[in-house]
């Protein structure tokens, strides 16, 4: 199993790592969308994780952008803010994990979603 | 009394609260909400409208959502002396600055009491003068707030009442990461997560 887990902050990055890794899932990370974009060109992941809140676009678009080339890739979004407050393509994700939550629940979230 | 409490200009209404319950439903209003709505705009106060509803369905914004949010999940983590904060309040009748007092009671009940009060806005301009162009860094888990100029992680309330960061226009954007502690909390108990 390999992830991609996407956040502009890199301690959030790491942390999600950790937790992921010590499950058996490989991870690798990218800090902004259009790093995700060009990770996903060159890895194949079972899925990704990806903050909503991020400079050059968001992960709103970078959903989008996940779905116009890989329509049938798992995205999970996250965020601190809850997933009320945001208008995001919910058809196109398989769960929403709010930060500062149960990591437990997160990983139950992936395990679920691959 | 801080810098911004000295300078206020006058009250604009008596000092009035709210309780909710731990599901932040409004659960009773203070007499004064009643007295205000008929001097301010001649009609009764209509507590049928807000009890048994949320508190989170009359704001709008994402950050001032975020903001309470924060502040009512640390009250009830750590129930004491309760927090006081000033914020900035757009009302449509009147500029003002909100002085806010909230108590953690039993069952996980907010008390909210709440003063609005004028500012001279050059006044107000001129006590804010830091740029928020970037987002504040806030602890997903205990709701710090990372403050750059110290380098340092500061309560919510006294981050947000040192920084005046809620009387800028517009509020600002939080990002949201795990402070240094709560890393070494969390990770710390990876042995709890799941396969164990």
């Amino acid at each position: 199993m390999h992830i991609l887990v996407v956040d502009d902050d890199q301690v959030m990055v790491e942390l999600l790592q950790y937790f992921l890794e010590e499950e058996g899932i490989s991870v690798t990370t990218a800090n902004s969308p259009p790093e995700a974009m060009n990770r996903l060109q060159h890895e194949a992941v079972d899925l990704v994780l990806s903050d909503l809140v991020m400079p050059d676009g968001g992960g709103c678009r970078l959903i989008e952008s996940i779905h116009k080339v890989q329509p049938l890739l798992p995205v999970i979004v996250m965020s601190g803010y809850g997933s009320q407050d945001f208008n995001y393509p919910r058809e196109q994700t398989q769960g929403f994990w709010q930060k500062g939550g149960d990591i437990n629940s997160l990983i139950s979230l992936v395990k679920r979603a691959i | 009394m801080s810098e911004l409490e000295s300078r206020i200009v006058k009250s604009i209404y008596p000092r009035k609260s709210y309780g909710l319950d731990r599901q932040n439903r409004f659960l009773w209003f203070s007499p004064e909400w009643g007295r205000e709505s008929l001097a301010a705009h001649g009609v009764e106060f209509s507590r049928e409208k807000y009890v048994g509803h949320n508190f989170f369905d009359f704001l709008s914004g994402p950050e001032a959502k975020l903001v309470y949010q924060a502040l009512f999940q640390v009250l009830r983590r750590r129930p004491g002396p309760g927090l006081k904060l000033t914020l900035r309040c757009d009302r449509m009748d009147a500029k003002s600055i909100l002085i806010l007092d909230l108590q953690s009671h039993e069952h996980e009940e907010l008390v909210v009491s709440l003063d609005y009060v004028l500012i001279d806005p050059y006044e107000l301009n001129s006590a804010v003068p830091q740029d928020w162009a970037a987002p504040l860094r806030m602890c997903s888990w205990c709701q710090d707030i990372f403050a750059e100029d110290s380098k340092e992680w500061l309560p919510i309330e006294r981050a947000l009442g040192d920084m005046f960061v809620l009387q800028q226009l517009p509020i600002p954007s939080f990002t949201h990461t795990c402070c240094t502690r709560c890393v070494k909390i969390i990770r710390g108990k990876a042995h709890a997560y799941p396969g164990s």
